[in-house]
Formats: structure tokens, C-alpha cells, sequence
């Protein structure tokens, strides 16, 4: 593997009486993506906002690139870090270039200033495959999938190196959820990004995950390729998820 | 009848240039209501903030715990008294009343201002905090430019009431002989022994402020709901 981006090590973490990560340990490796799937409530989503922390573990420790992210400015952390959320997250008082433009330009950071910032904004509009004549929209006036395509490419304003993504296609119909995936397999091969995809649907993960975590009650099931975890799974959980799935494959 | 009713009107306002108490109080009232909001949002924004935090996060406890404190020795007890405990007790050497008034006015809003501020932040789903804050905003910068313009507009009916409730509530200011207008109207009825004229006077002016007011809060509300379409 690559060198690690991502490292979790002996990661714990609970709500109340209720432990939602135990013993939990991954590396991520630099240009992976890595699609997290598993059932709600199995810590999938913890996982994915203890990387750029906006949940402390209780015990063990987080990296990203190499530096304990306890000891890290939250703020210079984040900005390395896009981050996609599903529906929600769009502001819906701003247009979408406002939406995309904002926190760069109010947090002052180079390249984001008068006529920069129009130029930037479109080239991300295209990147993620809209007009940019979308940019004096605003939310509401998007549909669900012109949503997420912004929602993205506000992920990717500061020019992240990683990218986090929670169940961020789950609210599109199937045909918009596939031009999308085929859009951000895309961009993670021109960005080289490391991606941390987190999804309920088993195809999603199988299609675009370079390695995919199967993940239960807060334990790691098993984390290999695609086609390994088809043809070697590791657990009675992750035999019953791909089972469906392996059958069309064996008939052909 | 009509002599009667003319008289009238010379006594209640001509004579003795009766008129200049009704506008003169009106400006003292209108004076202690403006600066009394301004305090009250200052402190409401504050307050409101702190508890929704503690809610949200369970963090600044103690700042919390003397918010609740704050809320419910104001919220439990009637403005006159508060306005007189300041008046006679805390700030009994002041001269000028108006700043005073002002004060006990101010903070008895914030606390009411500070529940409305605390539910509006309430309704915005944590998404906006949590997107907000991935993308390299700190918390307050979150909350200032993310949060709480949606939040404010949510509540934006709830802070009119508030302030018409404020304005009206002015008029036991001459529990500490501040002129205002419902003191105005006091002392003409005092000369012209006759409550029937000055009341109603009274109460048309400050009806005549409480329409104004809506009126430029709908307005307000109207166009903040413009930029979203």
C-alpha cells in the first residue's frame, strides 16, 4: 500500500450507555477509495466524522497524514478535508456560488478574492458537471441532484486532499445516482483525492470502492477489494450482504 | 354638542400648550423603547447563544446554569418592580431616569428575546453547524454567518410580538415619575379633570405606533423571504 493518509488506532467511542466503535482500527492509504458500508448504527458515519473531527474518540487516536489530529488546529485540519453530506448542508439562505465561495473567501484564503472567486466557482460548476449559469441559484431552486453536484463541488472549494462523503447519493433517483457515481469516480482520478464514501447500498460500494470496509455493530467485518469480498467473505454478515449480489455474477 | 366638544379640544391640547406633554411623552417612550430593543437583542443574542450551545454540545455549564438563573428571576417577577428594585435600590444616586428605564426595560426584553433566539437556533437542523464547520469555519463563525441568519428569520414574527409588547410595557414608567405618554396623559387629566379625552388620546397614539411597527416588520419580513427565491 501507499503511504497512509488515514489512521485510526484502537479507536472507542460511545454515546451514553451505548458503544458505537469498539477497538476500532484502518488505515487509509494516499488515492484510495474507500467505500464504508454497513447497517445504520453501525458506527459508519462516526467513523467518518472522526476523521475530520467533528467527534473526539473517548479513547485511541486519529491521524491524518501522519499528525495525532487531537493536537491539530480543527480549523487548518478541516480545510485539507472536504466533506459531502446527504440532502442537508447547502446553505439555503445563499446562491450556489455563494454556497461554494463563502467560508474561502470570508476565511480569506489565497486565490478567492473579486474576480478569482467567479472563475473558481465555474470551474468547479463544470468540474461537477453543471452549468455554470446555476451560479446565482439558490438551493431551492435546484433539483435533488443539482444539489449533491453542488453539494460536491463545495466539498472541493479549499482543494482538498481527502474527501468525506456520508450517504451522499442516497436521496437521488437511480439514473441521476448513477451519472453521479460515474461523476465522482471521475473527479477521484483527476484530483488523485483520497475518498472515505460512506453508503447503505451494497452495488454503490462494490462499483466504486478501490477497497470496501463492511462494517457491524461498531467492529470492523472486513476491509478488502471488491472482488475479494465476493469471493472470500470474511464473516456470516458479509456472506449474507454480497450473497445477492455474487449470484448474477456466477451465472455469467 | 358641538361647543362641548370644542371646548374640550381646547382644553385637552391647546390650552397652556397641553399637546406638547402628549408629544413630548411620546418621545420619551419611543426613546426608552428603541435603545431598551437594541439592549435586549444585545443580550437576548448572548444569552440565547450560550443556552443553545449548552444544549446542543453540553458544554459552558456554569455560563448556562447563570443564563437559567438570569431567566428566571426576570421571568418571574413583574417589570415595575424590577424597574423600581433598579431605579430606587441598584442605581438609586442617577439623575437621568431615561437611562435608567432603559436599563430595566433592556434586560427584562433579553430575557424573553434570549427563549425566542434559543428556539430559532433550535430549528436550524445541526447539518448547517456540521457543514458549516467541515468546511473551516470555527463554531462562532458557524453560528454568526450560517446559523443565525436562518434562525432569525424564523423568528422574526415572535421578536415583533416582543417589541410591541415592549412598547406598551414602557407605560409603568411613571412608577418612577418618568414623563412618558401614558404619564402625559396623567397630568392633563390632572388639569382638566376629565379622563375621558386624555386615555383615549392615549391609547390612539400608542395603537397608531403598534401599526407602524407591524407594518415595518412585514415589510422586513418580506424581503428577507425575497432572497431566498
Amino acid at each position: 500500500m501507499e503511504e497512509t493518509v488515514i489512521r485510526f488506532e484502537h479507536v472507542w467511542k460511545s454515546y451514553g450507555e451505548q458503544p458505537v466503535l469498539k477497538d476500532f482500527s484502518l488505515e487509509i492509504g494516499k488515492g484510495e477509495f474507500l467505500a464504508v458500508i454497513g447497517r445504520s448504527g453501525c458506527g459508519k458515519t462516526t467513523a467518518l466524522k472522526l476523521v475530520n473531527g467533528l467527534i473526539v474518540p473517548d479513547t485511541g487516536r486519529v491521524e491524518v497524514k501522519g499528525q495525532d489530529i487531537s493536537c491539530a488546529d480543527p480549523v487548518m485540519l478541516r480545510r485539507q478535508i472536504g466533506y459531502a453530506i446527504q440532502n442537508v448542508g447547502l446553505f439555503p439562505h445563499m446562491t450556489v456560488e455563494k454556497n461554494i465561495a463563502y467560508v474561502p473567501s470570508v476565511s480569506r484564503m489565497d486565490g478567492w478574492k473579486g474576480e478569482d472567486r467567479r472563475k473558481k466557482t465555474e470551474e468547479l460548476l463544470r468540474q461537477v458537471g453543471l452549468s455554470p449559469a446555476l451560479a446565482g441559484r439558490f438551493p431551492r431552486e435546484l433539483s435533488g441532484g443539482q444539489r449533491q453536484r453542488v453539494g460536491i463541488a463545495r466539498a472541493l472549494a479549499a482543494s482538498p486532499d481527502i474527501l468525506l462523503m456520508d450517504e451522499p447519493f442516497g436521496a437521488v433517483d437511480a439514473i441521476t445516482r448513477e451519472q453521479l457515481q460515474d461523476e465522482i469516480l471521475k473527479i477521484h482520478r483527476e484530483r488523485g483525492l483520497t475518498v472515505l464514501f460512506v453508503t447503505h447500498d451494497i452495488e454503490e460500494a462494490l462499483k466504486l470502492g478501490t477497497r470496501v470496509l463492511v462494517m457491524e455493530e461498531g467492529t470492523v467485518q472486513q476491509c478488502d477489494i471488491p472482488s475479494r469480498l465476493l469471493s472470500a467473505p470474511a464473516t456470516d454478515f458479509v456472506e449474507k450482504l454480497v450473497c445477492r449480489r455474487r449470484e448474477p455474477e456466477v451465472r455469467m | 354638542m358641538w361647543e362641548n366638544f370644542s371646548e374640550a379640544i381646547y382644553l385637552n391640547f391647546i390650552k397652556d400648550d397641553r399637546w406638547k406633554y402628549y408629544t413630548d411623552g411620546l418621545k420619551v417612550t419611543l426613546t426608552i423603547t428603541l435603545f431598551a430593543v437594541l439592549l435586549g437583542v444585545a443580550i437576548g443574542l448572548v444569552v440565547g447563544i450560550i443556552r443553545a450551545t449548552h444544549e446542543r454540545t453540553h458544554k459552558l455549564k456554569i455560563m448556562n446554569f447563570l443564563c437559567g438563573i438570569y431567566l428566571t428571576v426576570i421571568r418571574g417577577t413583574p417589570v415595575v418592580v424590577q424597574l423600581m428594585i433598579i431605579y430606587y435600590i441598584i442605581l438609586a444616586s442617577a439623575r437621568n431616569k431615561i437611562p435608567v428605564a432603559i436599563l430595566a426595560f433592556g434586560i427584562n426584553s433579553g430575557a424573553y428575546v434570549a427563549e425566542i433566539f434559543r428556539s430559532g437556533i433550535m430549528s436550524i437542523d445541526n447539518g448547517q453547524m456540521e457543514a458549516g464547520r467541515s468546511l473551516g469555519f470555527n463554531y462562532i463563525q458557524t453560528m454568526w454567518y450560517v446559523v443565525l441568519p436562518q434562525a432569525f428569520k424564523n423568528v422574526l414574527p415572535a421578536l415583533c410580538n416582543e417589541f410591541i409588547a415592549l412598547l406598551k410595557e414602557t407605560s409603568v414608567s411613571g412608577y418612577i415619575a418618568l414623563q412618558d405618554l401614558t404619564k402625559a396623559g396623567d397630568i392633563v387629566r390632572s388639569r382638566t379633570f376629565n379622563p375621558f379625552f386624555p386615555l383615549f388620546t392615549v391609547a390612539a397614539i400608542y395603537l397608531i405606533c403598534v401599526i407602524v411597527l407591524t407594518q415595518c416588520i412585514k415589510l422586513l419580513e418580506r424581503r428577507l423571504r425575497q432572497s431566498e427565491h
